[in-house]
């Protein structure tokens, strides 16, 4: 704290709690009161559950921004999908595809959607569609699909054969 | 009691929003995404909603449904799996999963809505829409029109009697309204538009001029190709967008094809006045339906107070720009025009259920409030910007050795350094009995009530002494003295900044000398002779550099650093041989008290 002395102004020589003068209480309809005392609940409640949503969001936060940044990435992704499809590969496609690859890997990016497997809207999307029959399986994966950390990030984008 | 929500039920997309707090906010659904297609499916016993819907849609078309919109209200009925379904049903199971994805996030129930539909919408059409609200368990308080909904987004039912010209581009649909309010009721004076002009034709028209483009530099017809054109559709609606915040923009899509030559890459740049130029006639589409609305109101452009823009395709420049011109004013634009509707339904629903009219409007405290500390530091309490009634509390110390007494110095400003700040009180708490500096207790608490006074409480936690102040007129401030006072604090913010540094710095160095010369005091059986000697100069060296007034900020460190090295191995010496003595007296637990072997002083 300061260590000047200065003179101090006798603002209140007691403190503000104890001496005070209790003027008769105004009086307030019990069912106003209610009204308050449940608004004040309901208030009170709603931080609190706003607090819990606002704590597991901050712990969302940094996937959710990793996400974002990965999205954003796809373009780059799948443009060295192709030029790896390619039946004529430079070596520096190839190099830099190994790179990226394996920095995806790090990221914990896991691919989703393969020839051959059922069917499923939750992470695949449907482009073309052919056959007939109960069955229905990807037929071919056009682009791939990706989840990170438990959540699809994009769908893997598939040709569906029902049989 | 559960939570009222807004629901946008659109042709295309829904959005769902619920007001917190007084402020509606969108809710995003189980797939992360703050809009739902509107699209149901039926697939092996199981109902598809919405992104899933329509993943699936083109492996299942017979048993997908989409733009149910279109058929509410009608005598539709289709059956899927050997069930037959309404519209009613249909639009209830994307309210169903609107409902669910809203309790999900809220942790509560949602057991009631306001809907939105279009202001064109008929008795019929609206009853069907409640129904299919009532068949998803949800109480549904109110049918409100769009652009009603809108309207009351933007905050404009309190104002006096006014006239509002709502102009909603969807994706797929444009409508036209013109509103009245009067007296806080809202009277639609007439609607029109055009059902099939939306963003999906002006992502067509750069999908047409990407094929052109491209046949006329390799020959190859793009339009055949369904993986292609996925890619330039995508592309196309990409470039869309950017160029609602660009000039100009590129469309790269490599590998797109392959012919005899090899693997054909698409690369176009696009600008803002081509894509312009050939949208143009899609622009000019949307004057005429206006117009026809406003002489059906029978009124005149200049009568029109305000201009509402609805929908994600209100985003590109040149449509802002023709209704601009066709009116004569700026339209509103600052609420998100995907989520306006719903976030104005969530604002009715507040209403409805009494949570909108309650709402406290509160204050907050337009500048930082704290006290001065060692050095004429302004140490703050409670930041600007603080929503009020609030309190907090601090405990602080003293600063010098047997200092019986502190004053409390309330400011009230941006500044770091005390003397730049407004002085608002101070007081004193006194007969603090004797100690080393920083042994005291001393609780300051700041307590703001609602109408802005401010109760500063000091109290020795030791002796349970207190002392306060109100504070009252101080806080008060005229908006540009509050103005000034903030860009002052930007201006100075590096000066001050540095001073401070200095300040805490020199704060710190005189704590050091003072708990090294104790250390020293109280051990001095324990440490060597060269120990002694070291540690002593280095305190010296620091001490007389603090007897300057003037000193730079490096050499404290400097003599900080030193001094530290020096003391380390002692400090780290006593501590170890106090790991190996007897337990912590104050504990008063006599638990498991190891009976080690002594080990020998040295």
């Amino acid at each position: 704290m300061s260590k000047e002395e200065l003179p101090v102004e006798d603002v209140d020589s007691d403190s503000t709690e104890g001496v005070e003068e209790t003027p008769e209480e105004p009086s307030v309809p019990l069912s106003q009161y209610e009204k308050i005392k449940d608004d004040h609940l309901r208030l009170a409640a709603d931080f609190d559950n706003y607090k819990k949503r606002a704590e597991k969001e901050k712990e969302n936060i940094s996937s959710v921004t990793l996400a974002y940044f990965i999205n954003a990435l796809f373009p780059l992704i799948d443009n060295f999908e192709m030029a790896m499809s390619q039946d004529e590969i430079s070596k520096e496609t190839e190099a830099f595809n190994s790179l990226l690859q394996s920095i995806l890997e790090n990221l914990q990016l896991e691919e989703v959607g393969t020839v051959g497997e059922s069917f499923d809207p939750s992470i695949h999307e449907a482009v073309e569609h052919t056959g007939e029959g109960d069955l229905q399986v990807v037929d071919a994966v056009l682009r791939k699909g990706y989840m990170f950390q438990g959540n699809l990030i994009r769908p893997s984008m598939v040709k569906v054969k029902s049989e | 009691m559960g939570k009222a929500v807004g629901i946008d039920l659109g042709t295309t997309n829904s959005v769902v929003a619920v007001l917190e707090g007084g402020e509606p906010s969108v809710i995003a659904n189980a797939e992360g995404n703050r809009t739902t297609p509107s699209i149901v499916a039926f697939k092996s016993e199981e109902v598809l909603v919405g992104e899933l819907a329509k993943r699936q849609a083109i492996t299942n078309p017979d048993n997908t449904v989409r733009s149910i919109k279109r058929q509410v209200g009608t005598n539709w009925k289709e059956t899927f799996e050997g069930k037959e379904y309404t519209p009613q049903e249909i639009s209830a199971r994307i309210l169903q999963k609107l409902k669910r994805d809203a309790e999900s996030y809220l942790g509560d129930d949602v057991t009631e809505a306001v809907i939105t539909v279009p202001a064109y919408f008929n008795d019929a059409e609206r009853q069907a829409t409640k129904e299919a609200g009532q068949i998803a368990g949800l109480n549904v308080l109110r049918i409100i029109n769009e652009p009603t909904a809108a309207s009351l987004a933007y905050g404009l039912e309190n104002s006096e009697d006014q006239k509002i010209l709502v102009f909603d581009l969807g994706g797929g649909t444009f409508d036209v309204s013109v509103l009245e309010i009067s007296e806080g009721v809202f009277e639609v004076k007439s609607t029109s538009g055009d059902s099939k002009l939306g963003g999906d034709d002006w992502d067509q028209r750069v999908i047409d001029w990407l094929i052109e483009k491209f046949k006329s530099s390799t020959g190859i017809d793009l339009s055949k190709d369904k993986m292609a054109i996925q890619r330039v559709q995508e592309g196309a609606e990409k470039a869309k967008i950017e160029l609602s915040s660009t000039s100009e923009t590129e469309i790269n899509l490599p590998f797109i094809t392959a012919n005899d030559a090899g693997p054909q890459h698409l690369l176009e740049k696009l600008s803002r006045s081509e894509f312009e130029k050939i949208t143009a006639d899609l622009v000019e589409r949307t004057k005429e339906p206006v117009e026809k609305a406003l002489s059906d109101a029978g009124m005149k452009f200049s009568e029109i107070d305000h201009i509402i823009l609805v929908g994600g395709s209100t985003r590109m420049p040149a449509v802002q720009e023709l209704v601009k011109t066709l009116t004569g004013k700026d339209p509103h634009k600052g609420v998100n025009p995907d989520e306006v509707v719903a976030s104005g339904a969530a604002i009715q629903a507040g209403v409805l259920k009494g949570d909108v009219k309650d709402v406290l409007l509160l204050d907050v405290t337009p500048l930082t409030l704290g006290v001065e500390t060692k050095g004429g530091i302004m140490t703050k309490m409670i930041e600007r910007n603080t929503t009020i009634p609030t309190k907090r509390s601090e405990v602080f110390s003293t600063a010098e050795n047997n200092q019986t007494q502190v004053e409390i110095h309330i400011l009230q400003g941006e500044r770091d350094m005390a003397s730049g700040n407004k002085s608002l009180g101070r007081f004193t708490l006194t007969d603090i009995p004797a100690a080393m500096a920083g042994t005291p207790q001393i609780e300051v608490t700041f307590d703001i009530d609602a109408n802005g006074i401010v109760n500063v409480n000091a109290k020795d936690l030791g002796t349970g002494k207190e002392q306060a102040i109100t504070i009252t007129g101080g806080t008060a401030l005229e908006d540009d003295e509050i103005d000034r006072m903030i860009k002052d604090a930007e201006q100075h913010a590096n000066e001050d900044a540095k001073k401070k540094e200095l300040i805490e710095t020199r704060n710190m160095a005189e704590g050091m000398v003072t708990s090294t010369e104790k250390m020293l005091e109280d051990n001095k059986d324990k440490a060597s002779e060269e120990e002694v000697t070291a540690i002593t100069e280095a305190n010296d060296k620091l001490k007389k550099l603090l007897e300057g007034d003037d000193v730079a900020i490096n050499d404290l460190k400097v003599c900080i650093e030193d001094l530290s090295k020096a003391s380390q191995s002692f400090a780290e010496k006593l501590y170890a041989e106090t790991q190996n003595d007897s337990p912590n007296p104050s504990s008063d637990e006599s638990d498991d008290v190891v009976e080690g072997e002594v080990v020998e002083d040295e």
